[in-house]
């Protein structure tokens, strides 16, 4: 524990956010994702990268708890934000509502989150009425709606153009320099290229 | 739990169209069985009662296949789970809102129906309403755990009518009952107690065993 006292040395532990050992997910006897271990501190963002079809979103999908693993163990410190990546229907819900029903599932009081998608000015907008790519914006702005550390994001990059994607390359340098951490499925790792990867796929 | 209950509302009514729907079905329905029974007074009368508590069971499978599985497609139902809120009361919510949707609209439609069809009822009609109000109300609760069940299956509306049909067998024996004894002249207040202690319990438990369908259902890989 002496580290604890000496101010240097606490600047540059990390807390450890989420460590999965031996992680192993089966359907039946079909083996979805076998032996993953991973560990993750605060400051940290890890890419999970492969092939279609080769068990990032399930890997992502247990973290966050929606899945129960066959076996092995997941040891999470610090509660979640869960982005999947089914696009939002173009339903006739305004923005504003779709945004106070999530606050509202988080059990938070809804304000405004921070413009960082630039919707501010389609709040009050129909989300049927808006193009994949900004209610792709509408959906990622669920992220700031409150303070969690750990984001799970699946595709966050869909379907946006290249100041959503600037956007969000910000946000997310801006939540690990605070000390969160940021697990990204994707297929487009050059768009965080200092992060760490995970790679997928042995055998499809 | 006010802005949930208010978008799930949305979701069936607004969005969905879910109130037209229920009444719609409610009137063609009494109107192709008055067509196939001939529209002889009397016998009308006599089976109106009845045949409204036949025609509300199936407008409250209406809406079920809309209850849960546009959430379940669009990850909806995953952050329902990972919620800070509790799953069962968000499912009461579900269960409340297709009744508020389907269940009330044709309960208020069966209520005219008979006032209409049935002469001198005037005064057994709040009885009867409550009647059929309960009784929609097992329906939704019995409704929403079959919903749960057909999660993301194939035919699921052939295996929700299949479902829910059977379990909803005594709340429509109570209630028609309930609408025989009035008929008779006889005090409907056995039969309609039956048909709440049976609400009672199906509003109650049916939301905890929604919630623990889903999550089996989401949780397994």
């Amino acid at each position: 524990m002496g580290f604890l006292l000496c101010p240097a040395m606490h600047t540059l532990y990390k807390a450890p956010m989420l460590t999965t050992k031996a992680l192993t997910i089966a359907r039946g006897t079909a083996i979805l994702t076998q032996d993953l271990g991973c560990h993750i501190d605060a400051g940290d963002t890890l890419l999970l990268t492969g092939p279609n079809g080769t068990g990032k979103t399930t890997f992502l999908r247990t973290i966050a708890g929606l899945l129960t693993p066959t076996s092995g163990h997941i040891d999470k410190t610090a509660p979640s934000h869960w982005i999947a990546a089914q696009a939002l229907p173009p339903s006739l819900e305004t923005v504003h509502d779709y945004l106070a029903f999530h606050a509202a599932l988080m059990n938070v009081p809804y304000t405004q989150p921070r413009d960082v998608f630039g919707i501010d000015t389609v709040m009050d907008t129909p989300l049927y009425r808006l193009s994949t790519g900004w209610r792709q914006r509408v959906k990622l702005t669920r992220l700031l709606l409150c303070e969690r550390a750990l984001w799970l994001l699946d595709e966050p990059s869909d379907g946006l153009d290249s100041s959503g994607i600037a956007a969000l390359q910000n946000l997310i340098t801006a939540h690990t320099l605070s000390g969160g951490a940021v697990v990204i499925a994707t297929h487009q790792p050059h768009l965080w290229p200092t992060a760490k990867t995970m790679a997928f796929g042995g055998q499809p | 739990m006010k802005t949930i209950f208010i978008r799930m509302l949305a979701r069936l009514t607004r969005a969905q169209g879910l109130h037209v729907q229920a009444l719609l079905f409610f009137a063609l329905a009494i109107t192709a069985v008055v067509f196939a029974v001939g529209s002889e007074p009397v016998l009308l009368a006599s089976l109106m009662p009845g045949i409204a508590w036949a025609v509300l069971l199936l407008s409250a499978l209406l809406g079920l296949g809309d209850v849960l599985e546009p959430d379940w497609a669009d990850g909806t139902l995953d952050d329902m789970l990972l919620s800070a809120r509790p799953l069962p009361a968000l499912m009461a919510a579900k269960m409340l809102a297709h009744w508020l949707a389907t269940g009330l609209p044709a309960s208020i439609a069966a209520t005219l129906c008979v006032g209409i069809m049935v002469p001198n009822t005037a005064s057994t009609l709040p009885a009867l309403f409550a009647g059929y109000a309960l009784g929609s109300l097992c329906f939704s609760a019995i409704g929403i755990m079959a919903a749960a069940l057909v999660l993301g299956s194939r035919r699921a509306a052939t295996l929700l009518a299949v479902i829910v049909m059977p379990l909803c067998v005594p709340p429509l024996i109570f209630g028609a009952g309930q609408a025989a004894s009035t008929q008779m002249g006889a005090s409907p207040e056995a039969a309609l107690f039956l048909l709440a202690a049976f609400s009672c319990a199906s509003v109650t438990l049916a939301p905890f065993a929604a919630a623990a369908i889903t999550r089996m259902k989401v949780t397994t890989p």
